[in-house]
């Protein structure tokens, strides 16, 4: 049974201690328990947010590595580069100097 | 005019081994998945933010609720007291210390649970930090990532300098060796066809 269930079923309960007027200490006990159970419902609300631990977030802590390896890559490429500009200005000169001007 | 023929044999050659670079339909997406990513990351961060405000505001209306039925009992335990002391046979100081722990007992229990609901927020917001957190770190490998599409590779540069130098763009030299590609295949295919007649 659902405490949604027990709430209710406490609260007939109730309606039908009022409507034989009785007000004594156990019709009193069970206004505090519906109360309480009242409170449990406001709480149980949140109980959703308890399944939080159950949620793992992507594993990151290798990228910081791989990012660090890909720059290397990156500048490696660039220096491969600014050879490669140095090594077609040289050739250019030379061809030119031969007499095959690019 | 022989040499010239040797210089374009050697470039185009050098064009076909270089594998023409980055294709531009590549360096597109990631580009383009680059800003999508970042997008995101603020949509998430603003999603977080309406999410931890939605659930502050759902546990002040709780906290309210909680005071409410707080109200209502601290009333019944004092009806229920009154209804004690008016037997004959009342035990007033059992009665008293009755009153004074159920009240202490309900007073707390609400201190204690709007602790626990404080500590599930908390919960739910060191959850979205890492959640942010991790998605930064996969903006900037996705942003390394891109860097290096888009660079002009070594022998990239090396074929568009060449090319530039003699008149040509690379895009031409592509689309001839597409060309010449497709011609190839209907050859093939209309030698196959007439070898099967």
């Amino acid at each position: 049974m659902k405490i949604q269930e027990i709430y209710s079923q406490l609260e007939k309960c109730l309606a039908q201690l009022e409507s034989h007027n009785i007000d004594d200490i156990a019709k009193i006990d069970l206004e505090i328990l519906i109360s309480q159970l009242k409170k449990q419902i406001i709480i149980g609300a949140f109980d959703p947010l308890k399944d939080l631990n159950n949620v793992t977030v992507a594993d990151v802590s290798n990228l910081p590595n791989l990012i660090k390896q890909v720059d290397l890559v990156i500048q490696k490429e660039k220096e491969r580069g600014e050879l490669v500009n140095k090594i077609v200005a040289i050739s250019k000169m030379v061809l030119k100097a031969a007499g095959l001007p690019l | 005019m022989s040499k010239k023929i040797f210089l374009y044999s050697v470039l185009i050659i050098a064009l076909f081994l270089s594998g023409c670079g980055t294709p531009l339909a590549v360096k597109t997406l990631s580009e383009e998945e680059l800003k999508t990513i970042a997008s995101y990351q603020e949509t998430q961060k603003k999603y977080f933010d309406v999410i931890e405000s939605y659930v502050q505001s759902h546990i002040n209306s709780a906290e309210l609720l909680m005071k409410a039925e707080t109200f209502k009992q601290i009333n019944l335990f004092k009806k229920k007291a009154e209804l004690q002391l008016k037997k004959s046979d009342a035990d007033i100081s059992a009665i008293l210390d009755e009153l004074i722990s159920a009240l202490q007992t309900v007073l707390e229990g609400d201190q204690t649970q709007i602790k626990q609901l404080m500590a599930l927020l908390s919960e739910l917001k060191q959850k979205h930090r890492e959640m942010r957190d991790a998605y930064a770190v996969i903006l900037a490998a996705q942003t390394k990532l891109n860097e290096y599409i888009q660079l002009e590779k070594a022998d990239e540069l090396f074929v568009n300098q060449i090319l530039f130098s003699v008149g040509l763009q690379k895009e031409k030299i592509t689309s001839i060796f597409d060309n010449i590609g497709s011609i190839m295949k209907d050859i093939d295919k209309l030698s196959k066809g007439g070898g099967q007649k």
